[in-house]
């Protein structure tokens, strides 16, 4: 390992440092939860610091096994701000639930080395280590408040039907590497280009071209069942339909503030290694995958805003809006241009902050053991609390894309990118499906504001940690829908990046 | 010498014998052993793809999906004494308390 290889690592170092030392300070000191949050705040920001000042130095370390680009800095910031977002909001909850905050706050932090590890891998064998890490550490978290039945089930039904997935990848993974001899996306890529240039050239390609091209005693079709089954595996974890069954169950079950992290770092973590995997790795066949997509996408969008329409609690509508969200961040995706990259990246962003503000207010109006969950609860909260349900609405609205906020703009990005790639029929249909969306959100609007309470929620007052990711949350999604620039060019940077890595 | 088909064809074979394991079993053990099956599939396609077109780095990648499996495991044994724990049963037709 030379020097230059551990800088490119340094933010999940620190990452793992931190969780290790969270870990130890849960076990030594009694009174531990002020300690460990300290901790994790004082590693989070570390990385960030390091992460940032990687931004405009891309480095290639382990000999081109990691990638410290644009593209990957981009959603390791991501990750370590949902973690700070989160970290800010569990703290107050850990309490109440009286649950472990050393134990909660470590495997965050290695979950997201998970994430880091993911978005920068250049070898499907270290995106399948990265996927593993922020999996297991989210297995459990789901099952955190252990003496619950229902996040124990969650966690149990997370746990399968992940592993299941991840053995689909890993399979897809194992036929890659036996039809191009490499598992590392950029040799992938030339193998491919390679082997398209000898077809079009007419000439075959020579059965010993190395290991590399792609070797003439495997039919193409195991070029197909591997990208498939790779497809299959990554769509399960950014939960897109037809692979979502778990998505609701899992939501309603993990601790609230764990779903809030669930439906926004795993999910673009997968994105990113999904965009790094199809865009560098499979760039050459393009036309094999995108119809797929096109597909997930538009089912993702139905089945989604349709089930949520039935949903009477909150957690579990916000679930199945989250696979809808997944739908249009494939559609961006579907074009697979530089403008659709760019345009899944800010999706995300902007996702994260409204989606964690939205389950944050979840999280406080909960209460004790988490008992006001169902959207009845929510009546009359206009009246009651009315910052509370002030900043709930702001979330909602960007959810369901009003302008001024940042899901308007994010979805604006999307389906622009959408019609430059031609795809009217799929531009249409998400937009009928953000006008099926406006109808679910707009009914917990209502009936915060329309309706007299069912029955009496009781609510403390907001504590310091949760104002500031309060405030992180509405400034965020604010700033997205108003001034787009800044991370729309970040997002463009990351984008062409990733497109000349191919 | 034995063709490489034979091996990708026999890891096919134990790969959907996992994924049918997984649909049909009803017990959670049974279940979770699937997925090792699956697993195991794929380290047979691995070593037999590696020695095939000598490349190392199959094999490699064998002992990290070993050292992953392990650790899946022991997560994947915790979660199921906590469900078992709440319901005295691994029947998972008994894990029903979130439906639409």
């Amino acid at each position: 390992m030379q020097p230059s290889d551990a800088i490119a690592i340094l933010p999940e170092i620190i990452l793992t440092a931190a969780g290790i030392l969270v870990m130890l300070l849960g076990a030594f000191f009694e009174k531990s939860e002020r300690i460990a949050a300290g901790a994790t705040y004082a590693g989070l920001i570390a990385a960030i610091i390091a992460v940032a000042v990687q931004f405009n130095h891309p480095v290639a370390a382990f000999g081109g096994v990691f990638l410290a680009d644009s593209f990957g800095c981009f959603f390791r910031l991501l990750f370590l701000l949902i973690a700070l977002l989160v970290v800010l909001s569990s703290s107050t909850y850990l309490h109440r639930e009286g649950l472990s905050a050393a134990e909660y706050y470590a495997l965050l932090l290695f979950g997201t080395v998970g994430m880091g590890v993911m978005a920068s891998a250049n070898e499907l064998i270290l995106v399948f280590i990265g996927l593993e890490i922020s999996s297991l550490a989210s297995y459990v978290l789901v099952g955190f408040r252990r003496d619950v039945p229902t996040s124990s089930e969650a966690s149990l039904k997370y746990f399968l039907l992940g592993s299941f997935a991840t053995a689909f990848f890993l399979y897809g993974v194992a036929l890659m590497f036996g039809s191009t001899g490499s598992t590392r996306l950029t040799q992938i890529n030339e193998a491919f280009n390679t082997a398209l240039r000898g077809q079009s050239a007419g000439t075959p390609v020579h059965p010993a071209a190395a290991n590399l091209a792609v070797s003439t005693q495997f039919p193409a079709s195991l070029v197909g069942v591997a990208i498939a089954l790779m497809f299959v595996g990554l769509a399960f974890k950014v939960s897109a339909a037809p692979f979502q069954i778990w998505t609701p169950d899992v939501y309603q079950g993990a601790p609230t503030p764990v779903t809030a992290f669930l439906s926004t770092a795993p999910k673009a973590a997968a994105f990113a290694a999904f965009l790094r995997i199809f865009m560098v790795g499979l760039g050459a066949y393009s036309g094999r995958w995108s119809w797929l997509l096109w597909i997930v996408a538009v089912l993702s969008m139905f089945l989604g805003n349709l089930g949520a329409l039935l949903q009477a609690n909150i957690k579990r509508m916000l679930a199945y809006s989250a696979i809808a969200h997944a739908g249009y961040v494939l559609v961006a995706f579907t074009t697979h241009s530089a403008d659709g990259v760019a345009a899944v990246l800010y999706y995300l962003v902007a996702y994260a902050f409204m989606n964690i503000g939205a389950f944050l207010v979840v999280t406080h109006l909960g209460g004790r053991g988490e008992r006001y969950l169902e959207i009845e609860d929510y009546a009359g909260l206009g009246f009651r609390f009315p910052f509370l349900a002030g900043m709930f609405s702001i979330f909602l609205l960007s959810l369901i894309g009003v302008p001024l906020t940042a899901g308007f703009l994010g979805k604006f990005y999307v389906f622009r990118a959408a019609i430059h790639g031609d795809l009217v029929w799929l531009t249409v249909l998400g937009v009928l499906n953000s006008g099926i969306a406006a109808y679910y959100y707009l009914r917990v609007l209502v009936s915060m504001y329309m309706s007299a309470p069912a029955r009496e929620v009781p609510c403390e007052p907001l504590r310091a940690p949760e104002r500031l990711a309060l405030a992180i949350s509405v400034v965020g999604t604010l700033y997205l829908g108003l001034f787009p620039q800044n991370v729309m060019d970040l997002a463009t940077q990351a984008a062409q990046w990733l497109q000349q890595a191919r | 010498m034995v063709p490489i088909s034979y091996f990708l064809v026999l890891a096919a074979i134990l790969f959907v014998l996992g994924v049918a394991g997984f649909l049909f079993k009803r017990n959670i053990v049974t279940i979770f052993m699937s997925i090792e099956l699956m697993l195991n599939a794929v380290n047979l396609t691995f070593v037999a793809l590696s020695y095939h077109l000598r490349e190392l780095n199959g094999q490699i990648f064998v002992f990290f999906v070993m050292v992953v499996a392990a650790a899946e495991a022991a997560v994947g044994l915790a979660i199921i004494i906590t469900v078992f724990k709440h319901r005295e049963s691994l029947n998972v037709d008994n894990v029903d308390l979130m439906k639409l």
